[in-house]
């Protein structure tokens, strides 16, 4: 499960495979926060190497986490979390590209602007 | 050090009651010379004029009338009279209060009255007479009357001294009917510097420019030099200066000092203790006297007008010294009498510690003492000595520059170059140094040549900061430690990329001063270059060779010593696996496996290392070379786009390929250290250039023998040798492999009379292939069959299996490869040739290697696929291209390797239980997601540690049921992985559960589960009528798992394996100055985040100025990357913003996960 996007860096060096590195989540407060590291490909990314360690970080609070990974979220996605994360990612990132405006609670935080992974396809 | 000294009671009482006697509590000095603020006490230069008693029933005070001097004039304000010690009557005129008149009269005390008259003194000298003519009731003195009753005689004879004139002023009682001795009068005044007179004064003292011009220039007091050695213009502009610039971290007003000529030496001298003050110095021009000191507006590195000196213009070679560190002390001690101290001028010292001393100069160094002219406090010596420290570790250099005499002049190619004039040294060809310097000193004169020695010039002087606002400019804490061990290393192709170049830096941690580094690249080595790597915190370890290394494939064990510290990684590791290694090793190029690590003490060790891993050749090292260890994981990838640059005109090119490196230590909070030298790396070509020197030779038999020059740019593993025949060689086929390291190759399998084509292509480790080399043509036969000799060689000897392993391809395919040992030579054979064939299919041998040692040596055969069994076998030839038989060796075949075994499972477990605040978790009580408090307990669970040599972790999960739902939690990913052999797991009520531990290899392989009989919740002895239980009923639980999570109770509670502890990326203090283009209600700022470790804009962030009290500095988080942060400054009181240059702002950015 990843994102692919075609992206230059600063360096010359241009990288296409974004994954979920990490994530955090806390029931009781109600937030989540995933990492998203980008590599050169889907080889590079087998050998662990990322290009970019933190790339992208998504973080969910409050309503935006019970709609993703709340327990009837969850129960829907057969309890999957880093899928619910991509998901959440992916509908974080359309919703800031259509309406231009950030989701209360949603928030996709990079360098490369908040909608990144809107036109990423999913690998 | 010594300065005037107020004079002391002399302690004689001459019991003189007579009128006129002689003030001896005056006795003579040599008139101060007050320039800024001074104590100076009365010179009573009249006798007493007057004494008379006043008497009561029980006492009898004295009263006196007298005249004296206090210092050279004119003073421009009295603060405060002293009596005996006493302040006595604080004053506080001021003289320009007093317009058009030379004295101010005041009463003192009106019982008597008492009353004084202070004479300001004058610049031009005053009237003989006009003292004593004002205040001196002519009765009262009889001896200063001219017979004629009127005049009065020319005593004291005035010279526009500052005076205080006394009447009726008490002395004392007396109880034996004689006068009581004279007290001592002393007062408090200030003076401007007369030649900056329009600066003022301030509490300090007064202008010090002024003050050496007053020093020259004064005729009482001073040299009294006339005014035409003066450009006044230029003098003026010097004070000016000054106010404006000052020097080095000071300016105007606070470098304001006092000084009280009055002792006896040399006025130069005291010109030479405020020049020292300043850094300053005095030229002599054209009949004039100059002041300069060392600019602090940036200046002085500005040539324009300056002759340019280079080579063509030298006598000899120039002299350089650096010799900054020679003179650098410890710290700066500065002395000076303190004259609010009590006593007053009490000598005291303050000291400040030079920056960084310690770092710069590796030993102890004495202190540098100096004195402060004139009188102080001890802030001002705290301030002054906190200053002159900050300049210390500022490099100097001095020059001995040997010119032709005709170049020795100014550009108007008449004015010589004299001291304190500056020039510009540009020694072309080295290294373009290209230097602004100061002549100091004109020296070795003669006809033809002159001696110019000189500094180099500084430019603007260094700013140090206040040491408090930040941690990298605190004095106290240790710069970052210069990287003395480091390398950068081209990755091999399993770490690498098949399409990218990547390098690695292999850098020691020198001290723990150092955090992490960065890696500067230029491919042309011209400085400064790129930052590829902003913050790199992994480091490797240095080791020294103690053992020679040859040229081979085989295993080898070494011996290393001084191998780096704080290091835990030095542990043996598997020397089967190189695809699965955890600790590398390289020097020179070439990339080795560790296997077994043995301590031999004191730093050294003994380690086997596994030759020439995967994509890199076997090369020499020699004892003494610096291997770096690093693991695997710790490897950091870089790359650039510059990488891919190694060819020229389509063909690799050395100096292309060539990339230059600096890297740079970095310390707490960012510290940044000392950039290394600039080092190269030849990186190799990813595709190799084409073979163009195949040469073809027959003659001596049914052969033909090639021969090549190797490909050295490129990591070539093989070459592939093609044959091709009949007509357009259109059967072209590879019938060879020769080894990377092979440059010949002879084949047999050849018919005379037969035309043969033959080319080759080089093949990388990497599976690049070159193209084609060129095509020799070869017919073997020039010699008829009868000439040929069959006689074949002898059999040739036994192959046998040195070692094997695996490896991972570039594309994380596994491979095996073995290491054969090779017999010598049979007799009568030129070569052997190594065949291999998969076992148990009896089909054709493949010929992947010849080999012409005459002793027995290894070869290394790859790409071989793992579990698989394969033949090997040798066939000799002779001089004629005779074969030997085809010799199988009976332990034929074998087995390419593959790891296969699973790590061992965990030893027995140990739980201990308590509440959750027993293994420092979060507090006992917490609320669940609808708000109930629940109770957690937690249960710590330890194991012994495995003895597997490739132990990479331990995975563990906490599940309600069998171990099936332990891999079902483990297979989603949502085990928990520790390299400690312990776990703690708190839960909120006393469900059953179970926990599960297993090992992990290197290679992910996982062991077995260890434990799982032990129900956690059964460790919990709860009493009835518990918190935890009424919590129990108050959440119903039920059991029941679900794929990846476990489902504790109906209310929706679920337990995942994320941690919920908030974790800070990046936390950086900054500490840096801006500028404000000002007029502005809102000015934005882009402030530079590279270099401080950041992945996305910080979470939160704040800045002040400590400068500018109203200045609000906000972070806008909106628009800020983690490169740049966008500063919004704003005015508290609503104004537009100031323009301000290098504004010091401290603050700090943080960021979240």
């Amino acid at each position: 499960m990843a994102f692919q996007k075609n992206l230059a860096l600063p360096t010359g060096v241009s990288a296409d495979y974004f994954r979920l590195t990490s994530f955090r989540w806390d029931r009781s407060a109600r937030e989540a926060s995933a990492l998203f590291s980008l590599f050169k490909d889907a080889a590079t990314a087998a050998a662990g190497q990322p290009l970019v360690p933190v790339v992208a970080k998504l973080r969910l609070t409050a309503a935006e986490f019970d709609a993703f990974l709340g327990p009837t979220a969850l129960a829907a996605a057969a309890d999957d979390v880093v899928a619910q994360l991509y998901a959440a990612a992916r509908e974080t990132c359309e919703d800031r590209h259509e309406t231009g405006e950030p989701t209360p609670g949603a928030e996709l935080i990079s360098d490369h602007g908040p909608d990144l992974f809107w036109d990423a396809d999913d690998v | 050090m010594s300065f005037l000294t107020p004079k002391v009671e002399t302690g004689v009482n001459t019991g003189d009651n007579t009128p006129g006697r002689t003030a001896t509590q005056s006795p003579r000095q040599t008139l101060p010379l007050v320039l800024g603020r001074g104590r100076v006490v009365v010179q009573w230069v009249t006798p007493v004029l007057e004494w008379f008693p006043r008497t009561t029933s029980r006492s009898q005070y004295w009263f006196f009338s007298c005249y004296g001097w206090l210092c050279c004039g004119p003073i421009d304000e009295i603060e405060q009279l002293i009596v005996n010690d006493k302040p006595y009557f604080a004053l506080s005129k001021q003289r320009e209060d007093y317009p058009g008149t030379d004295y101010v009269d005041d009463v003192l005390s009106k019982e008597t009255p008492e009353k004084f008259r202070l004479y300001w003194g004058r610049e031009d000298g005053g009237s003989r007479t006009a003292h004593l003519h004002s205040l001196i009731v002519p009765q009262y003195a009889p001896g200063l009357i001219e017979p004629d009753g009127i005049t009065i005689k020319p005593f004291p004879y005035d010279l526009g001294i500052a005076a205080l004139a006394v009447q009726h002023m008490e002395a004392g009682q007396s109880a034996d009917g004689r006068t009581p001795p004279l007290p001592k009068v002393e007062a408090i005044v200030y003076r401007r510097s007369p030649a900056a007179y329009s600066f003022g004064y301030s509490a300090k003292g007064t202008h010090p420019v002024g003050l050496v011009k007053d020093l020259l220039t004064l005729k009482r007091g001073g040299r009294g030099l006339p005014a035409a050695m003066f450009d006044d213009a230029d003098w003026t502009a010097k004070m000016q200066r000054l106010m404006d610039d000052g020097v080095a971290t000071m300016k105007g007003h606070d470098l304001y000092l006092s000084l009280v000529a009055a002792e006896a030496k040399e006025v130069d001298q005291y010109v030479a203790d405020v020049l020292a003050y300043l850094g300053g110095w005095l030229v002599e021009r054209n009949g004039q006297l100059y002041l300069d000191w060392q600019p602090n507006d940036g200046t002085s590195l500005d040539e324009t007008g300056l002759r340019v000196i280079t080579e063509h213009h030298l006598a000899g070679e120039v002299d350089e010294d650096p010799g900054h560190l020679d003179g650098v002390p410890s710290q700066v001690i500065v002395t000076g009498l303190d004259w609010t101290a009590n006593p007053p001028l009490t000598e005291v010292s303050e000291s400040a510690p030079v920056p960084f001393v310690s770092r710069l100069v590796k030993g102890r160094r004495e202190p540098e003492q100096l004195n402060r002219p004139g009188f102080t406090e001890r802030a001002q010596l705290k301030s002054y000595a906190t200053m002159l420290a900050a300049l210390r570790p500022s490099p100097e250099a001095s020059f001995t520059v040997p010119l032709l005499r005709q170049y020795a002049v100014q550009p108007d190619n008449l004015t010589p170059l004299r001291p304190g004039d500056r020039f510009v040294l540009n020694l072309a060809g080295n290294g373009g140094k290209r230097v602004v310097v100061r002549v100091t000193e004109r020296s070795g004169e003669d006809a033809v040549r002159v001696t110019l020695k000189g500094q180099r010039e500084r430019g603007t002087y260094p700013q140090p900061a206040q040491p408090v606002l930040d941690p990298r400019i605190d004095p106290t804490i240790d710069p970052p430690a210069d990287l003395a061990r480091y390398a950068v290393a081209q990755l091999p192709p399993d770490l690498s990329d098949p399409a990218d170049t990547l390098v690695a830096a292999l850098v020691e941690r020198p001290s723990s001063s150092v955090h992490a580094h960065q890696v500067h690249l230029s491919p042309t080595n011209s400085w400064p270059g790129q930052v590829i790597a902003p913050r790199n915190v992994n480091f490797a370890v240095a080791a020294v060779l103690q053992t020679n290394l040859g040229v081979s494939y085989a295993d080898a064990t070494v011996n290393v010593d001084t191998v780096g510290h704080e290091w835990s990684y030095l542990r043996s590791q598997s020397a089967l696996e190189q695809g699965d290694d955890q600790l590398l090793c390289w020097h020179g190029g070439e990339w080795c496996s560790i296997g077994a690590i043995t301590p031999l003490g004191g730093g050294s060790y003994s380690m086997t290392i596994k030759r020439a891993r995967l994509g890199s050749l076997p090369l020499a090292h020699a004892i003494g070379a610096v291997l770096f260890l690093i693991p695997r994981n710790d490897l950091v990838a870089l790359t650039h786009a510059e990488f891919a640059n190694v060819e020229a005109a389509g063909s690799y090119d050395a100096a292309t390929a060539t990339k230059w490196f600096k890297l740079r230590p970095l310390g707490a909070g960012g510290l940044e250290g000392n950039l290394t030298a600039a080092f190269s790396l030849p990186l190799r070509d990813p595709t190799p250039d084409a073979v163009t020197d195949l040469q073809a030779r027959t003659g001596t038999g049914k052969l033909v023998e090639l021969r090549w020059t190797k490909i050295a740019t490129a990591l070539v593993n093989e070459y592939h040798i093609y044959r091709g025949t009949g007509p357009a060689y259109a059967d072209e086929a590879k019938v060879a492999e020769a080894g990377g390291e092979e440059s010949r190759w002879i084949d047999i399998g050849v018919a005379f009379g037969v035309t043969y084509r033959y080319r080759l292509k080089a093949i990388t480790t990497d599976e690049h292939d070159s193209a084609f080399s060129n095509d020799v043509l070869a017919t073997p036969g020039v010699v008829s069959g009868l000439d040929v000799d069959y006689t074949p060689p002898a059999n040739p000897g036994n192959i046998t299996l040195d070692s094997s392993g695996t490896y991972l391809g570039d594309d994380g395919t596994v491979f095996s490869y073995v290491i054969l040992n090779l017999p010598p030579l049979p007799a009568g054979a030129i070569g052997q040739t190594v065949k291999r064939r998969r076992a148990g299919e009896a089909g054709a041998w493949e010929d992947v290697g010849q080999t012409f040692n005459a002793a027995a040596t290894t070869i290394r055969q790859d790409d071989l696929t793992p579990g698989t069994s394969y033949d090997f076998a040798l066939e000799a030839f002779s001089w004629s291209g005779v074969p030997s038989a085809i010799v199988v060796p009976p332990t034929s075949p074998y087995l390419a390797p593959k790891k296969s075994t699973n790590p061992t499972a965990p030893g027995a477990i140990t739980y201990t239980a308590g509440n959750s605040t027993s293994f420092n978790r979060p507090p006992v009580f917490s609320r669940d997601a609808n708000g109930n408090v629940q109770m957690l307990m937690s249960v710590l669970m330890t194991w012994p540690t495995s003895t597997d040599k490739d132990i990479a972790g331990y995975e563990w999960v906490a599940t309600s049921d069998s171990n099936t739902a332990a891999d079902n939690v483990a297979a989603a990913g949502l085990a928990t992985f520790t390299v400690m052999p312990e776990a703690i797991y708190s839960f909120p009520t006393p469900a059953p559960l179970y926990f599960r531990v297993r090992c992990v290899d290197s290679s992910r392989r996982r062991s077995a589960w260890s434990g799982g009989g032990t129900v956690l919740s059964g460790l919990m002895a709860l009493p009835a009528g518990s918190m935890s239980q009424q919590q129990a009923s108050a959440v119903a639980i039920s059991g029941g798992t679900a794929t990846g999570l476990t489902q504790l109770a109906t209310t929706g509670l679920t337990i995942g394996a994320g941690t919920s502890q908030r974790k800070v990326i990046a936390r950086q203090p900054i500490y840096a100055t801006i500028d404000l283009v000002g007029g502005l209600a809102q000015e934005t700022i882009d402030f530079s985040l590279a270099g401080f470790g950041f992945s996305t804009r910080p979470d939160s962030g704040w800045m002040q100025s400590a400068d500018w009290d109203g200045l609000l500095i906000r972070y806008d988080l909106d628009d800020s990357t983690s490169t740049v942060a966008k500063l919004r400054v704003t005015m508290a009181n609503g104004g537009n913003t100031p323009a301000v240059t290098g504004l010091e702002v401290t603050g700090e950015f943080l960021e979240y996960d």
